[in-house]
């Protein structure tokens, strides 16, 4: 898999507080380098189009954005990467979401700005460069676990971000921890199948 | 070749949708397209009176701002409603509704940014064009806009109601059967509940959207549609194209519920621009626009008065539903014509009846008619166990029929008692305890409920084109839709099983407006309807190469009489015993290959109904023909708990049996019904549109608060389909299944409320609030 | 959504010079501020993210205070097993808050900031609302829809709702807030940070423009080990309160020595219910002193139409919130 990542766990962070270079930031703000670079003391202006830098599905890409352009349309308009979805733009459903040094998010509350320098893993960066599939993939089309398709995406990084995390211990669990990605079809039962079998490495 | 129906076969979608590479409509981006916005009005009713857009202009990146004076071209497309009775689920229609509905398939037949006026809230007033998303959506709003403000009012009054087309013209909007207050004075027991659901939204995953790039008089549209026949023929006959310059794309829809079925405004508006820009227009709609754009559920009143002999016969049988449309378009989904088909009774009244309010007009909505009709008649049906002490299963039992109430024709098939015997014993209904209250487990309160499900089998003109190649390929193309329904499966399935070849080889073409007719995917058509003309183009490429090998002077079935010739799981059979795959008998022909055209037309459809489809309309024949009543059946049972602290309302079992003719593919088959029946959990306890009275605003326009169940909300969830064979209905024998699941879930769950707390919630959705 | 100046400044020096100069807002996460640039509602000239200081992550339990960083995720918190078993009442309202996807995002001081989810406050088409445009009106109380609003310290400028969680934790447990701000460093009492509506309601705190919040503390105390967060809503998950209650207690005996009960989703601002608190001191914790607890909880709300339930469900909430601590005080789950 393209993304490696040490799961959110706490305990790490009790060695770094204030002061000490932050082992959490170093976790989850890995890579993640701020814009100052191309910004002088007055920030970057509102209309000004500064270049970043992102490394997504292992591939390092420079983009151009403005300061409002968020990370969901910086991947589907300006990188043609449509594979991610926007269903809300609002952080209410989870269609948009991708891993960010690892960890899920919803990339349409997200400032492409604010995340230069990050690590990206889309849907597209799933699958092997042979074309074979993620489990997380496999399992999906197994058990049926989308109608329309239209969350799947999201709903896929989710599933696997969820196991990573140590979050699929029980359905239970999972279907709290898949409840960040809302499925219109009703395909609840199938997606906590699928992450079961993963979970179990009953798929791939 | 092994048979594929019935089996569960994997999506042959499935790598697309897991990769994302399946591609939806605002994934497409055409070179040099720009995005675009809509400004909604604020107010309800009034009158523009003025509107400054230099904000919006001065915006850097956007390029134009359009208003209903300065965007040229622009066209509405009326008719869908328009002009009476003639909601698409109207039904059944007479021969004039069904012209005046074909007359132009469109959408509500007041459009925005025609003239001045505002007739509901979120009306689009303007249209930003801009270089990205951002600055349009930007643009849009700074635009700033005063009205003449008029009264408006968002809630129907019930008391103000009205039936259209009354009197001769009513054609199944009032109907009367034997005497209803003999029937009343002669029972035992009498139900008398007035049951109210509220304004829902579809809220698809996918947004709305449209594309439109005009290449001179050629314009391409990419918009998630359930009817891109529709789609077509609206745009073209408002640009006075010929069809032919018109293309329609739509390969994968994102969630639809009926929702994307019509002609919008914010198509005609994106069409409109991108002519007046001179470059392909892209508009995202935004969650909160969405619910003000296009349709949704309308509120309504159920009325139920049911009366019974202490055997638990029925002896009286009312309902009235009261529904809400807009000021301008009588929209109606007729329930009343469902719940009567339901259940034995002597004495029948129903009334459909329409009352008026400041919205853009309703549509249909995942099971229009059923969803809140079946939420009345099947809480009625068990307060009336109730009030007879009897258990609600058997009263089903008891007033069970084999033809239907009014109509008094048989059902082509009906499983109700057995669907009901299936789900009590997986979920065990023996170990219900009648009382209320009586069950419990810690701090939680346990009910049981139960509730009868059915969806009507609409039936529709359908053609599809299948190709066969002798090398093993086989190539379906049809204007289906597959809205995450399963259609491309299933098309592939019915190829396969019919031509004998693996399924992954049969490769299945849709959702453009230039292919083969296939009706709109709503109503649960698509699988019985599209897919028999799938079924009939298999059969014609086995009678004609039957025909060129019986000709040819050796082979195995050379010199037999074709017409003595049958197709079988792809293999030519000869009455005389002789046989030859149909793979083998067209490389023997000097084309090695063979297209067809598949037609499926039913004894029970008129020319106009024909007629209707093939224009892009609605033409459906049944659910009652006037030889048979044509229905799916189900019966669901649920398991609630409400919680003695946080009086929240949990729904950890929801099972459900259900007879549906052929079920083609069992993975598939299943997740639809499941899906329903999540839908119900959300109509039960989760789903409403809140709205704002002074202002007659929709308020909770996002999903954050408009609430749809999120996957802890649902919990085991067990799917029986049973095995039901109708050869009535069409050659497959198959009934729709995207609208099953819903229909009997809320009932059920209002009536295990009930038998948890003693509480009778007679509104929908029913909430934590309502528990204290 | 309005386009700004981008601030991402390295040092906490940079970040108040940056706030101070630009007059802009502070950027954590951005799934409060970002979502309401989106729909208009704020339209601030700049941003000031603050996320490149980074020495503002993570957290410690110490003997006495457990501390926060401003910047700590609130997933990172929410997971943390020493904090489960020392301070239940810290994970869970953070947990049950928002979605896994947010709370990777979201940090601790934007979380305690986050503002109000009135449909009203959240929609530019209404022309009234006070604490979006000041004297405006309030369009909840003018014949709105007033189900979802708060039925404690509302006025009659506005109703609106606190729908934060984890504050509720903060605010029974007598947490304090550091801040940097122009006029230097500072320590507040949390319960002192948010500003019931009033005539203001557009003031929702007391701090100032370009004051940054560096980290929380919460003293320890016997009854954080004992401590619940009860959410009651109206789906499972991945959404705000209908009603809720932080609570924690310290038993002698079968005497309650100290309890801390706090309500979410029912009031203007976080809301510390010690009236609720002072009946309970000294006496036996019972289901039916726990119901009284409740009603007293509830003895000064103020229902509005359609609001009344809140009133019952909050007094329940706090109720059961209660016996579950109280089966924690006595070593049970
Ligand atoms: C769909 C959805 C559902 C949600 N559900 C819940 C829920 O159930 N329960 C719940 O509690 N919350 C919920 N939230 C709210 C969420 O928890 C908050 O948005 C989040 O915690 C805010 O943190 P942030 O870092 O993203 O803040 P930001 O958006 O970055 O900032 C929020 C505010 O705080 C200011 N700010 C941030 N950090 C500082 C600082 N250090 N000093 C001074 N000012 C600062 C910002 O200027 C801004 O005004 C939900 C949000 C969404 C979008
Ligand atoms: S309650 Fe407050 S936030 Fe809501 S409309 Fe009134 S003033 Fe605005
Ligand atoms: S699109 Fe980002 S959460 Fe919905
Ligand atoms: S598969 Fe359609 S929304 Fe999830």
């Amino acid at each position: 898999m393209s993304h490696n990542k040490v799961p959110p766990r706490a305990g790490i962070s009790r060695r770094s507080f204030l002061g000490s270079t932050g082992a959490v930031g170093a976790v989850l703000g890995a890579g993640t380098q701020h814009a100052s670079a191309q910004q002088s003391d007055t920030g970057v202006a509102p209309n000004s189009q500064p270049k970043i830098e992102l490394t997504i599905n292992g591939k390092r890409r420079t983009l151009t954005v403005e300061p409002r352009t968020t990370l969901v349309e910086a991947l589907r308009d300006n990188l043609g990467l449509t594979g991610t979805k926007i269903g809300c733009n609002q952080g209410q459903c989870g269609a948009c979401t991708i891993l960010l040094n690892g960890n899920r998010v919803n990339s349409c509350l997200i400032l492409a700005l604010s995340v230069n320098g990050a690590k990206i893993t889309t849907v597209e960066g799933l699958a092997n460069p042979d074309g074979s599939l993620h489990p997380m993939q496999t399992a999906f089309a197994e058990h049926d676990a989308f109608q329309c398709g239209y969350c799947t995406p999201g709903q896929i990084l989710s599933a696997i971000a969820c196991i990573d995390e140590g979050h699929a211990g029980s359905a239970d669990e999972i279907r709290e921890y898949m409840s960040g990605n809302l499925c219109r079809c009703g395909a609840y039962p199938n997606i906590v199948a699928a992450v079961e079998a993963v979970r179990d490495g009953k798929e791939g | 070749m092994a048979q594929t129906i019935n089996t569960a076969v994997t999506r042959t979608d499935a790598p697309r949708k897991v990769t994302g590479t399946a591609t939806y409509a605002a994934d497409f981006m055409p070179a040099g397209m720009l995005h675009g916005a809509l400004a909604t009005s604020s107010v309800a009713v009034g009158t523009l009176t003025g509107m400054d857009i230099s904000k919006a202009e001065a915006e850097p990146g956007v390029l134009a701002v359009f208003t209903r004076e300065t965007l040229p071209d622009y066209k509405s497309v009326k008719g869908f409603y328009a002009g009476g009775p003639g909601s698409a689920s109207f039904w059944p229609m007479n021969e004039s509704q069904l012209r005046s509905y074909s007359a132009g398939p469109g959408s509500a037949s007041f459009w925005p940014m025609e003239d001045a006026r505002i007739r509901y809230a979120g009306q689009p007033i303007a249209y930003v064009v801009a270089e990205t998303a951002a600055a349009a959506r930007r643009g849009a709003q700074l635009i700033e806009a005063t009205y003449d403000i008029a009264e408006s009012t968002i809630a129907m009054d019930p008391a103000d109601s009205f039936v259209i087309g009354a009197g001769d013209d009513s054609d199944g909007m009032v109907i009367t059967k034997g005497d209803v207050a003999e029937g009343l004075s002669v029972a035992t027991q009498i139900v008398d509940s007035e049951y109210v659901t509220p304004f829902q939204h579809h809220n698809p995953m996918e947004m709305f959207s449209a594309t439109a790039e005009w290449r001179g008089d050629r314009l391409t549209v990419w918009m998630p549609s359930q009817s891109v026949k529709t789609l077509r023929s609206g745009i073209a006959k408002a640009y006075d194209m010929s069809e032919t310059s018109v293309r329609v794309i739509s390969p994968f829809v994102g969630g639809a519920f009926g929702s994307k079925a019509g002609v919008t405004p914010y198509t005609m508006l994106t069409i409109a621009a991108a002519k007046a820009m001179g470059a392909p227009v892209r508009l995202i709609v935004t969650r909160p626009q969405m619910y003000t754009v296009a349709t949704f559920r309308p509120e309504s009143v159920q009325r139920f008065r049911i009366g019974a002999d202490a055997a638990g016969k029925l002896t009286a049988f009312e309902h009235i539903e009261i529904s809400q449309t807009s000021q301008f378009d009588a929209v109606v989904n007729p329930g009343t014509h469902i719940t009567r088909a339901m259940y034995a009774c002597p004495n029948i009244h129903t009334e459909q009846r329409l009352s008026r309010s400041d919205t853009n007009s309703g549509g249909f909505m995942r099971a229009p008619n059923e969803m809140q009709t079946f939420f009345g008649l099947e809480s009625a049906m068990d307060e009336l166990a109730i009030k007879l002490g009897m258990d609600p299963v058997e009263l089903r039992r008891v007033n069970d029929t084999d033809r239907h109430p009014v109509a008094d024709v048989p059902f082509s098939s009906r499983s109700l008692m057995e669907s009901y015997d299936a789900v009590a014993d997986s979920f065990g209904w023996a170990n219900r305890t009648p009382e209320v209250g009586s069950m419990t487990d810690g701090d939680w309160l346990v009910g049981y409920g139960c509730a009868t499900a059915t969806y009507p089998t609409n039936i529709l003109a359908s053609n599809a084109r299948v190709r066969m190649h002798s090398t093993g390929e086989a190539y379906i193309e049809l204007a289906a839709h597959d809205v995450g329904t399963g259609t491309y499966t299933i098309m592939a399935q019915i190829a396969a099983a019919r031509l004998g070849l693996p399924v992954e080889a049969c490769d299945v073409v849709m959702g453009e407006g230039d292919m083969p007719v296939a009706p709109l995917a709503g109503g649960s058509t698509t699988a019985a309807s599209a897919g028999s003309a799938v079924h009939d183009a298999c059969l014609k490429i086995g009678r004609q190469i039957a025909a060129q090998v019986s000709a040819m002077s050796e082979g195995p079935l050379s010199g037999v009489d074709p017409a003595a010739i049958t197709l079988e799981n792809g293999v030519l059979k000869a009455s005389g015993g002789q046989s030859q795959p149909l793979i083998e008998a067209l490389a023997s022909t000097a084309t090695g290959q063979i297209e067809v055209i598949g037609e499926f037309r039913h004894k029970a459809m008129t020319d106009q109904m024909i007629k209707t489809t093939f224009q892009g309309g609605y033409g459906s024949a049944g659910p009652v023909t006037p030889e048979m009543a044509m229905f799916a059946f189900g019966a669901e049972m649920v398991e609630v708990r409400v919680h003695r602290w946080t009086h929240e309302i949990r729904v950890p079992r929801l099972h459900g049996a259900f007879a549906a003719g052929t079920i083609l593919n069992r993975k598939t088959a299943h997740s639809q019904l499941m899906g329903g029946m999540i839908w119900g959990i959300g109509s039960a306890l989760h789903e409403v549109t809140e709205i704002d009275t002074p202002r007659a605003r929709f308020l909770n326009t996002n999903i954050a608060e408009y609430l749809i169940p999120v996957n802890a909300d649902v919990r085991e969830i067990r799917v029986e389909m049973l095995d039901e064979r109708d050869d009535y209905v069409n050659p497959l024998g198959v009934k729709g299944i995207g609208e099953l699941g819903i229909v009997g879930t809320a009932a059920a769950i209002a009536n295990a409320v009930y038998h948890a707390t003693g509480k009778r919630l007679r509104h929908l959705p029913i909430r934590t609030s309502d528990m204290v | 959504m309005r386009n700004f100046t981008y601030h991402s400044p390295r040092t906490l020096a940079d970040a108040l010079d940056a706030a101070r100069e630009s007059g802009g807002d502070i950027l954590a996460g951005g799934t409060t501020v970002v979502d309401l640039m989106k729909i208009g509602v704020r339209e601030p000239a700049a941003l000031v993210d603050i996320t490149g200081l980074t020495d503002l992550e993570g957290h410690e339990i110490g003997p006495n205070s457990i501390r926060f960083g401003a910047l700590a995720r609130m997933s990172v918190v929410a997971n943390d097993q020493e904090l489960v078993a020392a301070a239940p009442v810290l994970t869970e309202s953070l947990w049950k808050a928002a979605s896994p996807q947010l709370r990777n995002v979201a940090r601790l001081g934007g979380n305690i900031l986050q503002r109000t989810r009135c449909p009203y406050f959240r929609d530019t088409a209404y022309a009234q609302c006070n604490k979006r445009e000041p004297g405006s009106g309030c369009a909840a109380l003018d014949g709105g829809e007033t189900s979802h609003h708060a039925v404690l310290g509302g006025s009659s400028s506005c109703v609106a709702k606190y729908p934060g969680d984890w504050a509720q934790a903060l605010i029974a447990f007598d947490a304090e807030v550091h801040t940097q701000g122009p006029g230097g460093r500072r320590t507040i009492l949390f319960a002192d940070l948010h500003l019931m509506p009033g005539d203001t309601p557009e003031v929702e705190t007391i701090l100032q423009q370009g004051e940054i919040v560096i980290e929380i503390t919460v003293p320890v105390v016997p009854a954080l080990k004992a401590s619940h967060y009860l959410k009651a809503r109206d789906r499972e998950s991945y959404a705000f309160a209908s009603a809720s209650a932080a609570v924690g207690i310290e038993l002698d005996g079968d005497t309650v020595r100290d309890v801390r009960i706090a309500l979410g989703g029912v009031a203007t601002t976080p809301w510390r219910a010690s009236a609720a608190e002072d009946s309970l001191k000294g006496s036996p914790l019972t289901e039916a002193t726990a119901r009284e607890a409740g009603r007293i909880a509830f003895a000064e709300a103020q229902e509005l139409e359609g609001s009344a339930y809140k009133i019952k469900l909050g007094a329940d909430v706090v109720a059961g919130a209660l016996m579950t601590a109280k089966s924690r005080a006595n070593g049970g789950k």
